[in-house]
């Protein structure tokens, strides 16, 4: 694998789940795996095995619901679904997400730094 | 976790882990199925596409793992996965589980066992409210440290202390009942009206005492417990206000108190109020002690130091007016004042208790580390294969409690059986014996001490374990080159069993010493073939002293009579009782002791019939009791040699006239003239105060309650049946109590001591067991390590001679080491036996060197059974195996 492709921050795949699901509607397992790997484009690490750990906690905090459907090519597919608290969990995630990273980008910029110019 | 839900989302997920293991497995399935489509539209061969999914996935086994972690609870699954291969690896090594299982056993049985009966009688609290503020006050003096208290001194303790919000005295007092069929001896108390107050007990039906029941003339009322309540009347509410007849005199029954007031005494079931009790005479000079014991109650927040100093002041206040012979009131906490002479006891028993866990962790610990070492190529490879030294640490742990866990199960079974025996050899009347059981302090003690002792003898081995070399054990096929790190540990606990081992042992020592002197020493009386039994005349027509006169010489002559019956006469108190009476003396024409300062004492007894001839006791000069002392001539008194000795010093005694009092006699016919000498004879028992002694006749006393030595021909039991008929004759209403060969009064006298001897032998030798099996198995462990070079030295010409030699010396320095602490440990420990030693020193030189060749002897024989093993080791076998 290329060495330039980045490691994933703790916590974050969590949000990456939400958020596909959030915009994409319900979804089975690999389908995230997939979506969340097009949209890195082939920048981000992913160890699909770990986006079943993702869904497992998202459950247990009730961010998500799963059940048994049939996926486009008619087969059988577990489907996760985000529920309303998972939406406002996003919600203030994101924000905080944002601020965070706002954070980060000022003080790698900041005059001075080696991000400067 | 972060919430308490999110908890028992996961618990469940544990619990359900097969069906959501099947229903995550179909997603994987399902995830792979679709990722290989992906991959064949890619264009590549199945083969590859499937296995570029799985790569993507980053392994199907790791996402189950993932999973699985994310799920459930890790800890307790992995916990789980301990418990169950621990058990399966004691499962496997079954010698190993029992022997480890049963040392630990012997050792938490006992210590529960023990520990029983030290709560029970030392720390369970008192059910009665606020039992903190309760005291007991005895009286001390120089000759007597425990005494109880006067009826006047009480009275005027009551009229003027401050420091207590009730003080109350209760004498205990035997009853007879005429129930339904039979007359019955009950056992109470007479008590004034306040103790109730002071103990803080309300009753469950009726009422208590008030001061008005407890005024000379008042109706006779009286107080049951529920338990006597229950058994006489069944309970019935009725009883309330019924008139019962006790001794001969109808008393009101007014209220029933709670199964759990035991005062003065556990078996104390019914109370009346003490002043139809008392005598002209104790209330006008009753300022000796006298039989009553004293509770208080202390104000709120006082101290017992300071309420112990106010009743001091005021008593030395009372004593200038009433002299006591140097008397100080002294106060106790009630909860541990009964405990008495078993608290050394029970604090000797539980350090010897300790000491035998402590070997018993030490011998699991050795037998751990020799198993874990024999097991290194196990962790090797366990730690090969990526577990981390934590995980092999808690692995061993896991055993180590688990072993601990059986030990405790099988100890608290052993220990529970033990009490009963236990229980038996206490001596009767230890207070708070008859609620001794195994509670649940007692098994809190027993799981905590288990515990204690798992992570003690498993911490070494689990540690050691993990910090062996995975490349080293992996390369030495499971012969481990002996670690001296792992060896200095087996040296280590092999010593301090020993010491331990030793100190026990000389413990024991002294206890088998001191009881054969105890029973080597001379009472100044034959022992054998004598029969002694107690006899109340009490209430109705026996409070006449006529009659009781006549009743006590008829008694007298018909056991006399019976056939098998060589001499019988009174004794009171009996030898070897416990009862110590005293009492002050005057001498006439004698110095007048000082004002205030002390009054000469001496032990009494009130004898009569032929106690002489029962005892087998000297006549040395004068004459015995006879005919003609009865109640209506000259008081007339015997005094023993102890006593001639102290006071006449050569004079002779015969003539001299005493008084017996606390204040001069008031009437010159007052004073009792001394008729004759009689040997010395120890009645309290060996290693007690021995006292001159001053003998009453019972035809002048008349006493109401007395007891009977009777001298048999042959072996006394088999005439008590016909002792019993006769005294059925001379009185129907009245019975023998308490029945008992001298011997066994004797025996139950030396009872502490009896029981010292079994118990801590009982442990020395359990210590001596353990140590001698953990020795053998630390030199033939070495020995099995050491068989190659063994094998070279006999190849290069030793002779198994020289073998056995190199073998035994090192477990010989072990042991020595062991007991040169142990003797060291023990010159300090044993001063605490010293309470129970008797004409033996707690240095004694015999003991500690018989000690230390036992001792020696023991670790010889360990080191030789495995140094022969060594001598006759094959070289050519030793040396080819490797």
């Amino acid at each position: 694998m290329a060495k330039d492709k980045l490691d994933l921050l703790q916590g974050t795949l969590d949000l990456l789940v939400l958020q596909t699901l959030a915009s994409m509607g319900p979804m089975h397992g690999y389908g995230l795996a997939r979506r969340i790997e097009q949209v890195g484009a082939d920048t981000l690490m992913l160890n699909q095995g770990t986006i079943y750990a993702a869904l497992v906690r998202l459950q247990q905090g009730k961010w998500i619901d799963a059940e048994w459907g049939t996926s486009d090519n008619n087969r059988k597919a577990k489907f996760y679904r985000i529920t309303a608290r998972g939406r406002h969990r996003l919600e203030s995630e994101t924000a905080n997400w944002q601020r965070m990273s706002g954070v980060v980008h000022r003080i790698l910029t900041a005059p001075g730094g080696a991000g400067s110019p | 976790m972060k919430t308490p839900s999110e908890f028992f989302t996961r618990l469940r997920a544990v619990l359900t882990k097969p069906t959501l293991d099947a229903d995550f497995n179909e997603e994987l399935a399902q995830h792979v199925e679709a990722a290989t489509e992906d991959n064949i539209r890619a264009s590549m061969t199945p083969e590859e596409a499937r296995r570029q999914a799985r790569i993507a996935l980053g392994g199907v086994e790791q996402a189950r793992e993932l999973h699985r972690d994310a799920r459930g609870l890790p800890s307790l699954e992995n916990l789980a996965r301990d418990v169950r291969f621990a058990a399966r690896m004691l499962r496997r090594s079954p010698g190993f589980t029992i022997v480890a299982g049963a040392t630990l056993a012997l050792g938490i049985g006992a210590n529960t066992a023990i520990f029983s009966v030290f709560y029970g009688v030392l720390l369970r609290p008192l059910p009665y409210p606020e039992q903190q503020r309760l005291v007991f006050i005895h009286d001390w003096s120089k000759e007597t440290p425990f005494d109880t208290v006067s009826y006047l001194n009480f009275v005027a303790w009551r009229e003027q202390q401050q420091s207590f919000t009730a003080i109350g005295v209760a004498r205990p007092w035997q009853f007879s009942y005429v129930g339904s069929n039979e007359t019955e001896r009950l056992n109470g108390a007479v008590a004034s009206h306040d103790l109730f107050a002071a103990i803080g007990m309300a009753p469950v039906r009726g009422r208590l005492f008030t001061a008005e029941d407890d005024k000379p003339g008042a109706e006779r009322t009286v107080v049951l417990r529920a338990s006597l309540w229950k058994r006489l009347f069944g309970g019935r509410d009725s009883v309330i206000g019924e008139k019962i007849k006790l001794s001969g005199e109808f008393h009101t029954v007014v209220g029933v108190l709670p199964d759990d007031f035991r005062v003065p005494l556990e078996g104390a079931e019914l109370w009346t109020p003490i002043s139809h009790s008392l005598s002209g005479e104790e209330l006008q000079y009753g300022y000796r002690p006298n039989g009553l014991f004293a509770y208080a109650r202390l104000k709120p927040g006082l101290s017992l130091e300071s309420a112990a100093a106010n009743l001091r002041a005021l008593a030395a206040g009372l004593d200038t007016e009433h002299p006591s012979g140097g008397l100080i009131p002294t106060l106790l906490p009630l909860a541990t004042a009964g405990a008495g002479e078993v608290r050394p006891l029970l604090y000797v028993l539980l350090g010897a208790a300790g000491f035998v866990l402590l070997i018993a962790c030490a011998n699991v610990a050795n037998l751990q580390l020799a198993r874990a070492r024999a097991r290194s190529r196990e962790f090797a490879v366990r730690a090969a294969l990526g577990a981390g030294r934590g995980r092999v640490v808690r692995q061993l742990l896991v055993e180590s409690l688990i072993l601990g866990l059986l030990g405790c199960g099988a100890g608290a079974l052993l220990g529970s059986w033990a009490l009963g025996g236990l229980k038996a050899m206490l001596p009767a009347g230890t207070s708070r014996m008859d609620e001794v059981s195994l509670n649940l302090w007692v098994l809190g003690f027993a799981v905590v001490a288990s515990l204690l002792t798992s992570v003690l003898f498993g911490l070494v081995p689990a540690s050691h374990a993990a910090r062996q070399n995975v490349r080293e054990a992996l390369a030495q096929e499971g012969r481990s080159a002996g670690s001296t790190r792992g060896n200095r540990w087996r040296a280590g606990l092999i010593i301090g069993e020993c010491a331990l081992t030793c100190a026990l042992l000389v413990g024991a020592g002294l206890m088998i010493r001191t009881l054969g002197n105890l029973y080597r020493s001379d009472p100044g009386f034959a022992t054998a073939h004598l029969l002694t039994f107690n006899w109340v005349v009490r209430g109705g027509r026996y409070e006449n002293p006529a009659v009781r006169y006549h009743l006590i010489n008829r008694a007298l002559e018909r056991l006399a009579a019976v056939p098998g019956v060589a001499h019988v006469g009174i004794v009171d108190p009996l030898p070897f009782e416990g009862r110590d009476n005293r009492t002050v003396y005057l001498i006439k024409g004698g110095a007048m002791p000082g004002e205030g300062g002390p009054w000469p004492s001496a032990g009494f007894g009130t004898v009569g019939g032929d106690w002489l001839g029962a005892l087998g006791v000297k006549l040395i000069a004068g004459r015995a009791f006879d005919a003609r002392d009865d109640w209506q001539s000259t008081r007339v008194v015997m005094v023993d040699t102890q006593f001639a000795e102290k006071e006449f010093r050569g004079r002779n005694p015969i003539g001299q006239h005493i008084w017996t009092g606390g204040t001069p006699p008031e009437r010159e016919s007052d004073w009792m003239e001394i008729i004759g000498v009689v040997d010395h004879i120890n009645t309290l028992g060996p290693g007690q105060p021995s006292l001159p002694q001053i003998y009453w006749p019972t035809q002048q006393t008349i006493p109401q309650s007395m007891g009977f030595v009777v001298r048999a021909e042959r072996e006394p039991t088999v005439i008590v049946s016909s002792l019993r008929a006769a005294l059925r004759e001379v009185a129907d209403d009245l019975s023998m109590a308490h029945v008992r060969t001298m011997d066994q009064l004797f025996a139950s006298n030396i009872a502490n001591q009896r029981l010292v001897v079994k118990l801590l032998g009982a442990f020395a030798a359990l210590a001596l067991l353990l140590a001698g099996v953990g020795l053998y198995g630390v030199v033939s462990y070495s020995v099995s390590q050491r068989t190659r070079e063994i094998g070279i030295r006999i190849a290069l010409g030793a002779t198994s001679r020289s073998v056995v030699h190199m073998t035994m010396q090192q477990g010989a320095k072990l042991a020595s080491a062991g007991l040169v602490i142990g003797l060291a440990a023990a010159l300090a420990l044993t001063r605490l036996l010293q309470s129970l030693l008797f004409e033996t020193s707690p240095h004694d030189p015999l003991i500690y060197g018989v000690v230390a060749v036992g001792l020696l002897g023991v670790a010889a024989l360990a080191c030789w059974l495995p140094a022969r093993r060594a001598a006759k080791v094959n070289p050519i076998v030793a040396l080819r195996a490797e």
